[in-house]
């Protein structure tokens, strides 16, 4: 038993072989169960791969191993094939493989592999046996749609098959990510039908049909279009070796790879993808066509060669020049271009100048440089050359552009001189010499230096070089006047020389005129000289700052009389100016000066302005010119504004409150300077703001305050006046009141009757025998502030129902009255809060008449009995002050009773009259309610004040009455009542 | 394990949920549908193992090594397949795979390099098997480079998990490979 993991039967063993025994003879050697790794189908070739691990390592030396492969078919597991393979165990792991071929498609049903082991050991002496067989691996009837990767024409309908294997059912069948309905077609294939297809992503639309169980199938559809008729074939020769055709596929075809659209290219019959060019053939008929699995189509072209000629991009250009105005191309054209002449077109571009184009016409030739010279250049010019080529004869098309050279041309002596002026300066004997640097055009090179000599009849006195870049030099000229002759220079040449004199210009009756400033510019015009007949110059100088102004001019022909004059130096604002040469045969003369603006602005500063003189109604104003470099433009007058108004206010009384208030006056004549304001008042505050203008707008203000002198005349009228008409006033009334005298001592001072001699005195005694009593109260009516009657029955019989009480005392002491004891009197409570002063004096001495009133010092009489109260009320009451004498009709007492909120107004009223006009009876002589006076109802009159001769409360019904006692009453009762309304 | 063909469904890899994967954007751009099921697509290296947790160093860096020679063909195959076939202008989705395909050689590398550190066996070179036959229909085609891109992905989940376990154990049994292990 030297076997390796050799075990008794049912042992599991570690390796990969059991041996099961019964004694050592009948040992029997088992193989363990080997496991397929894989096993592949190959549907193409109907073949199956398997692969099995033949676990050798677990023997320590070779053996001889055989593995018996059985095939199955169909769901019953029908043995199609068993074979036995043979191989060597080498002592590790190996995986084995083996295939097998079937004779029928895979995919027709579902077949089974399983295989066994058989370890062939000669020296082992037992029984050897098989193992047992493998699991079984399973390759499934393959299911599968129907048509496979078709290709189809956009709009068309498809109908998809699904084929499936016995075991199977269908779940559902999709066209792209949508579920189509299934139409069965048999038990083991189902269908769908998808209508107008649309064109597919590259990779085609999807068919799927799922399955159940766990298993799928799919196509692939690609739809697209059929190849459109090829669009403008077009073919040409560019060297007369090959012809080249090219044409526009049309519409996309949506189908990519095999599926992609194919053309060829026939001519006669041949069919190639570049045609040589045949010497001898000069027409050629090309047939192009394209196909893709939809559909085909086809285009034809015929074509003479000599007439399709395309060159190529001529090449290996280069510019040269040995001149100030010519310049040198040469290029390469490949190509057997012997028969035909080029016409080539050369590109002259510049930034000056622009882009100009310039044909030349060379000769074919095979492979060939090609020459071509470009004249009229200008000199010290950069320029960018290019060219392009065709066929001359028969133009097709152009070539494509060569790349572009650039090349300067060498330079030339300055075209002309330079333009120059002279000034006299301020040194004597000296003249400066202006000359202003030439146009690049002009200068045609880099100008190094100017010339400057002074000739006289063609003797150079002297002459130095300026370098660039001064453009201006002095001359000491000594007292001789000379030719002055400037040239440029540069590396190339000298300018022709620009003269000028030095001899003094005359000035003589030079008018100064104003120019008109444009905006961008200042308009000079003039008067057309006839003398002048070498041209105008028009010189001016433009200040920068504090340096020294630079001159500037510019010449116009004979014929011009206005200019336009722009210089980049041109500030608005600033005045410049100009003065107008004419040239004439025997030299320049001033014309004319001019001052302009190129933009007038406002004056910078406000006039300074002053007051001269001032009188009681005018002011003098004087103001002075503004500086002229303030001006910034030209002065067209000044606003005069005035107005009262103070300093310190901040802004002039014409600002607030308008134009009515303010006086403006404008100031056009320049040469005014003062102004005299008139119509003005006295000592009265002026402010004055002046401002100047032009046509730029209006200067700053200034203001001044000014106060014009007083006005005495005025004053005096202005007092005297009033006292005059006071006087006047005060005489008339003085002789109106004397004539009025009575009139008005009755109205204002009437008669009081004398209290002492009635029998006011006797009221209370006799206020019980009603009737004899009640004489003395026929006068004056009275008004009772409030009466008061104490009931007293045992005492008073008869007017045991004529309570009359105060309103006040009534309201406020309810149970003052009964808590009075004995005695019996009739309370008038009144208190004239006015006529105090009165007391003092007492009328005794008025004459009475037969009126009479009796005055009860109420206050006196109820003092005590408030006190005793202590009713705080009742002291407001007290002091109240009014407390009218009445005695009132029962009914009159009823009435009040039924009004308590009247009672309650009279608590906080202090005062108040009588209301109840039934309560009075006047025994006036001349009232009618006297005459109807009810002795019973105790009528006594209007009480009156003990103080007062006047009665105080008018009975209502008689307030308009015209008697002159009741005016006399109704003048107190207003007094009185006044303060209570 | 594979249940109705939702393959993104908690699908347990070497103990690594996988489903957080995104899914292979061919999915889309071939208008395949993503519950499609892939389980008729083989001969592609599958990721899932019973027992993961029992596998020794050396089977776990076998098998990954294994899978990405694997992979390597298959990559390849899909690359050419899209190229002349499915995609043939998306030539960044061509170059997305080619990328792939270098990452996953030099990870076959890197794993055969720590095969010998660690002193294992390499496993033997599969003889080619009828993967790259010819005469597929453009609807397998899809569907077989959507699996390559799957498995790969779940593979690469799983890589990390293997080579964390290699790590732990080599640093448990043997530290002075431990520090080498680590890539």
């Amino acid at each position: 038993t030297g076997w390796p993991g050799l075990e008794g039967q049912g042992g599991a063993g570690a390796g990969q072989f059991c041996f099961v025994s019964s004694d050592l003879l009948h040992l029997l050697l088992i193989p363990f169960t080997p496991q397929i790794l894989s096993l592949s189908p190959d549907f193409a070739s109907y073949t199956l791969y398997l692969k099995w691990n033949d676990s050798g390592s677990v023997f320590p030396y070779d053996l001889d191993a055989s593995w018996q492969i059985q095939i199955l078919r169909k769901e019953t597991m029908e043995t199609d094939t068993l074979v036995t393979y043979n191989s060597k165990l080498t002592g590790k792991d190996t995986v084995l493989s083996w295939n097998w071929t079937s004779d029928m498609p895979l995919e027709c049903t579902s077949h089974y592999v399983k295989i066994r082991c058989y370890i062939n050991e000669l020296l082992f002496a037992g029984r050897k046996e098989w193992s047992e067989w493998s699991p079984i691996k399973t390759v499934p009837g393959i299911a599968v749609v129907f048509p496979q990767d078709k290709v189809v024409l956009v709009g068309s309908n498809v109908t998809f098959c699904c084929l499936y294997n016995e075991g199977e059912s269908i779940k559902f069948m999709k066209y792209g990510s949508k579920d189509y309905p299934l139409l069965h077609l048999s038990k083991w294939s189902s269908a769908i039908k998808v209508e107008n297809v649309s064109a597919s992503i590259p990779s085609g639309s999807n068919v799927l049909c799922s399955l159940q169980p766990d298993n799928i199938a799919g196509a692939v559809l690609f739809v697209g279009y059929a190849p459109d008729i090829p669009e403008n074939l077009s073919c040409e020769t560019r060297t007369f070796i090959n012809i080249t055709c090219s044409w526009n596929p049309g519409r996309p075809t949506e189908l990519y790879r095999q599926r992609q659209t194919k053309y060829i290219l026939f001519e006669s019959k041949k069919h190639r993808c570049d045609f040589p060019v045949h010497v001898n053939q000069k027409i050629y008929n090309f047939t192009l066509s394209a196909s893709n699995p939809i559909g085909q189509t086809e285009s034809s072209l015929s074509i003479d060669i000599n007439q399709r000629v395309h060159l190529e991009t001529p090449d290996k250009f280069t510019v040269s020049t040995n001149s100030s105005t010519n310049a040198y191309l040469s290029w390469y054209i490949p190509g057997n271009l012997i028969q035909i002449r080029l016409l080539c077109q050369i590109e002259i571009s510049n930034s000056n100048s622009g882009r100009q184009l310039q044909n030349v016409l060379v000769t074919g030739a095979e492979n060939s440089n090609y020459r071509a010279s470009v004249d009229a250049l200008t000199p010290y010019t950069t320029y960018t050359f290019r060219v392009r080529c065709s066929a001359s004869e028969h133009f097709w098309r152009w070539s494509k552009w060569s790349v572009e050279r650039k090349l300067t041309t060498l330079e030339a002596p300055p075209a002309r001189g330079p333009d120059i002026w002279r000034e006299r300066s301020p040194v004597r004997g000296t003249l400066k010499i202006f000359w202003k640097p030439l146009l690049l055009s002009e200068a045609n090179g880099k100008i190094l230096a100017h010339e400057v000599s002074c000739y006289l009849q063609e003797t150079m006195l002297k002459a130095h070089e300026v370098t660039v870049p001064l453009n201006s030099t002095e001359l000491k000229l000594g007292g001789n006047d000379c030719l002055i002759s400037v040239v440029a220079k540069n590396r190339a040449g000298s300018s022709p020389p620009s003269t000028i004199t030095s001899v003094d210009i005359p000035s003589d009756n030079v008018k100064t005129e104003q120019a008109i400033p444009t905006g961008n510019g200042i308009y000079l015009s003039w008067h057309s000289d006839p003398n002048v007949t070498c041209g105008y110059t028009v010189k001016w100088c433009c200040s920068t700052g504090s340096e020294p102004c630079n001159v500037d001019w510019e010449t116009f022909p004979s014929n011009t009389t206005n200019v336009l004059i722009k210089s980049a130096l041109f500030q608005p604002g600033v005045r410049y100016n100009f003065s107008l040469y004419g040239c004439k045969h025997n030299g320049y003369q001033l014309l004319q000066n001019i001052v302009g603006y190129m933009k007038e602005l406002p004056p910078k500063v406000a006039p300074n302005f002053t007051v001269e003189e001032t009188s009681s109604d005018s002011i003098l104003v004087k103001w002075e010119d503004i500086p002229v470099e303030d001006c910034r433009g030209f002065l067209k007058g000044y606003m005069l504004y005035f107005a009262k108004g103070k300093r310190g206010t901040s802004k002039p009384s014409y600002f607030e409150e308008g134009p009515p208030e303010v006086t403006v006056k404008n100031i056009t004549d320049l040469t005014i300077k003062s102004l005299r304001i008139l119509d003005l008042q006295g000592k009265t505050s002026y402010r004055l703001d002046l401002q100047a203008y032009t046509t730029g707008g209006m200067s700053p203000l200034k203001s001044l305050y000014v106060v014009t002198k007083e006005n005495s005349v005025g004053l005096i009228i202005a007092i005297l006046i009033p006292v005059a008409v006071a006087v006047v006033l005060a005489v008339v009334t003085s002789i109106l009141c004397y004539r009025k005298r009575e009139w008005i001592k009755e109205t204002f001072y009437p008669d009081i009757p004398n209290p002492e001699n009635s029998k006011a005195l006797q009221f209370q005694k006799n206020i019980c025998e009603g009737n004899t009593a009640l004489k003395t109260l026929e006068m004056n009516p009275c008004t009772p502030n409030s009466v008061e009657v104490v009931e007293a029955r045992s005492i008073v019989p008869k007017i045991e129902d004529t309570e009359i009480v105060s309103q006040v005392a009534d309201s406020e002491l309810p149970e003052d009255g009964s808590d009075t004891e004995t005695e019996n009197h009739v309370v008038v409570s009144y208190c004239p809060p006015i006529i105090e002063e009165e007391i003092s004096s007492p009328p005794v001495d008025e004459p009475v008449g037969s009126s009479q009133v009796i005055y009860i010092d109420i206050q006196s009489m109820y003092q005590p009995q408030v006190k005793a109260e202590e009713e705080p009320e009742i002291n407001l009451l007290s002091t109240a002050g009014y407390k009218p004498q009445m005695q009132l009709s029962i009914n009159a007492m009823k009435m009040e009773s039924q009004s308590p909120t009247e009672e309650d107004l009279d608590k906080t009223a202090g005062y108040r009259p009588q209301a109840n006009t039934n309560a009075w009876k006047l025994s006036s002589p001349d009232s009618p309610i006297s005459i109807e006076s009810n002795n019973e109802n105790g009528s006594f009159g209007s009480p009156c004040s003990i103080n007062s001769r006047q009665f105080l409360i008018p009975p209502k019904d008689d307030e308009d009455s015209p008697t002159p006692n009741n005016t006399g009453w109704s003048f107190t009762n207003f007094f009185h009542s006044k303060p209570n309304d | 394990m594979k249940e109705g063909g939702h393959w993104d469904k908690g699908r347990q890899v070497g103990g690594a949920d996988l489903s957080v994967i995104d899914h292979p954007p061919q999915v889309e751009w071939q208008g395949l549908d993503r519950t499609i099921s892939l389980d008729s697509v083989d001969g592609v290296p599958d990721a899932t193992v019973e027992r993961w947790e029992e596998l020794t160093a050396a089977e776990r860096l076998s098998a990954n090594l294994q899978a990405y020679r694997v992979f390597q063909a298959l990559l390849g195959e899909v690359l050419e397949k899209q190229r002349t076939h499915l995609t043939p202008l998306d030539t960044d989705f061509h170059a997305s795979i080619q990328s792939m395909l270098l990452q996953v050689t030099a990870l076959a590398y890197q794993l055969e390099e720590l095969l010998a550190l660690l002193r294992h066996s390499e496993p033997p070179w599969e003889a080619a098997g009828p993967e790259d036959r010819d005469h597929r229909s453009f609807f397998e085609m899809k569907l077989r480079g959507l699996k390559v891109l799957q498995e790969l992905a779940h593979w690469t989940v799983r890589s990390v998990r293997d080579l964390h376990q290699v790590t732990k154990h080599s640093q448990g049994s043997n530290t002075a490979y431990g520090g080498q292990a680590q890539e």
